[in-house]
């Protein structure tokens, strides 16, 4: 079946623009964001079927090998617009990137669901776990990477393309896993969640040693200005 | 060539070590280069993680221009990035140096075109090795601990290399047979020297600059060496690349531990 992605686009996208008409602040800014990562999926599967032309690669191998990389370039794009253009805080930036994965991964899901049908609903929920999580914990850990680099004083290309990798490979070893019916297909709609949960106890772990040190230098300018 | 039982040993390593440096970071270590050591550390992990699951779901198939291309380039920049960091941004006097490492990184890229074809990728692999040997040599130039004879011995090692896989590449026959087997047991044996050295300094002196820069330089040469051998010697290479990994988490380690 033919997918008209750009008609599919325009008829999701439409109701979010009157939405951005009337918020403000944040709901406006993730809604923007949202609509941006639509497009960036778009984007990504017109610049996927140059390169599979273009290099003579298969449409499977390059939706296995290829696209992992073309997606997560066009995903790391706006947030470098945001990132260097304007100076979000840290919650608004991070906002922004699960904004964009999800639209990315809605995007996605539309036109997938269009092509294959959604008859199975075991089928829809592991797609919707699986891309949908994988989408968007693969832009925020970049988004944490890049605030934590700038933190550091460690913000450089090599750092940023560091990050970029991760978020790359991440997507890469996802699309290979499922690439084959089995045992590696599970795995690899496992992984997802998985490494969310992962994500989420690491997030912990890192707010609770923020809070540690806060307090202890904290601990520290009191007794400074005692003595 | 099935690599796949090789990178799982690596990737149990990489995952160890991962873990330890966690574990310290947890503890309070706030060094901003061993952050950033964990970071490179995490992006191998995943990089091999890719390359063994290929292995091991394609036999036979080539690997294709993937995410771990790009996951190396990373690694390398990344490698770089950390060496660069503990030199102050003050000029170092390094024309010479630089030069060389030009010369040396720009023929191992025009032989890798050579043998494979792939010039997008050689020579983004050429550029992101070119910036870490960049930061390597910086690193020990301003470290101040490497003599004359080493700096010669370093650049005579490394055109030496090269010299035996351009002798092979143009003479061909049986000489250029000797030539690349010669190129092989040169390399390994450089390989022995800079391990034994590597190993030697990180048990005798506490957290210092000389054993980052010889468990990196360790590293720098393995990866050089291996992408231009094949067979076997490739594989004894790439099981050097791994100690290698390890020589750099116990310096890395010995010189948070010491500040």
């Amino acid at each position: 079946m033919t997918v008209y992605a750009e008609n599919i686009l325009l008829c999701i996208a439409i109701p979010l623009l009157v939405c951005v008409l009337f918020t403000r602040g944040e709901s406006r800014r993730f809604v923007t964001a949202f609509l941006i990562g639509m497009g960036m999926c778009l984007m990504s599967a017109y610049l996927s079927g140059f390169i599979s032309l273009a290099t003579g690669t298969g449409e499977k191998d390059t939706a296995v090998f290829l696209s992992p990389i073309v997606e997560e370039i066009l995903k790391l794009l706006p947030m470098l617009f945001f990132f260097t253009l304007f100076e979000t805080k840290d919650r608004t930036f991070t906002n922004l990137a699960i904004a964009i994965g999800a639209g990315f991964a809605t995007f996605e899901n539309c036109c997938y669901l269009l092509s294959i049908g959604a008859e199975s609903l075991p089928f829809i929920l592991i797609r919707g776990l699986a891309v949908g999580v994988m989408h968007i914990e693969s832009i925020l850990a970049l988004a944490v990477w890049m605030l934590a680099a700038k933190k550091l004083k460690a913000l450089s290309f090599s750092t940023v393309l560091g990050g970029t990798a991760l978020a790359v490979t991440f997507h890469a070893i996802y699309n290979l896993l499922v690439s084959k019916p089995g045992i590696t297909s599970v795995l690899g709609y496992l992984l997802p969640p998985v490494t969310a949960i992962l994500l989420v106890l690491l997030y912990r772990m890192i707010a609770r040693q923020a809070a540690k040190d806060r307090q202890s230098n904290a601990a520290l300018e009191e007794e400074q200005t005692a003595i | 060539m099935n690599t796949g039982v090789f990178l799982l040993g690596i990737i149990a390593v990489l995952i160890y070590i991962i873990a330890h440096i966690v574990g310290m970071l947890r503890n309070g270590v706030r060094s901003m280069r061993f952050i950033l050591f964990g970071f490179a550390m995490t992006c191998a992990l995943l990089t091999f993680s890719y390359w063994a699951i290929f292995d091991l779901m394609y036999e036979d198939k080539a690997l294709p221009f993937a995410a771990n291309e790009l996951g190396e380039w990373a690694l390398f920049l990344l490698l770089g990035a950390i060496l660069l960091n503990g030199v102050p941004k003050k000029r170092v006097p390094l024309v010479t140096e630089m030069t060389a490492m030009a010369v040396f990184v720009a023929v191992n890229t025009a032989l890798w075109i050579y043998w494979n074809g792939e010039w997008v990728q050689d020579i983004a692999t050429g550029l992101s090795l070119g910036y870490f040997l960049y930061g390597l040599l910086r690193q020990m130039k301003y470290s101040g601990k490497f003599s004359r004879t080493e700096w010669i011995l370093l650049a005579v090692s490394a055109f030496a290399a090269v010299g035996f896989q351009l002798t092979a590449v143009f003479t061909g026959g049986s000489a250029g047979n000797i030539s690349e087997k010669a190129g092989y047991a040169f390399m390994i044996a450089v390989m022995a020297v800079i391990f034994v050295l590597s190993a030697k300094q990180l048990m005798t002196e506490q957290g210092s600059v000389k054993g980052v820069c010889l468990s990196f330089s360790f590293l720098a040469w393995c990866t050089f060496s291996m992408y231009m051998s094949d067979g076997v010697w490739y594989l004894i290479l790439m099981v050097g690349s791994y100690v290698a990994i390890v020589l750099m988490f116990l310096a890395m380690r010995k010189e948070v531990r010491a500040a």
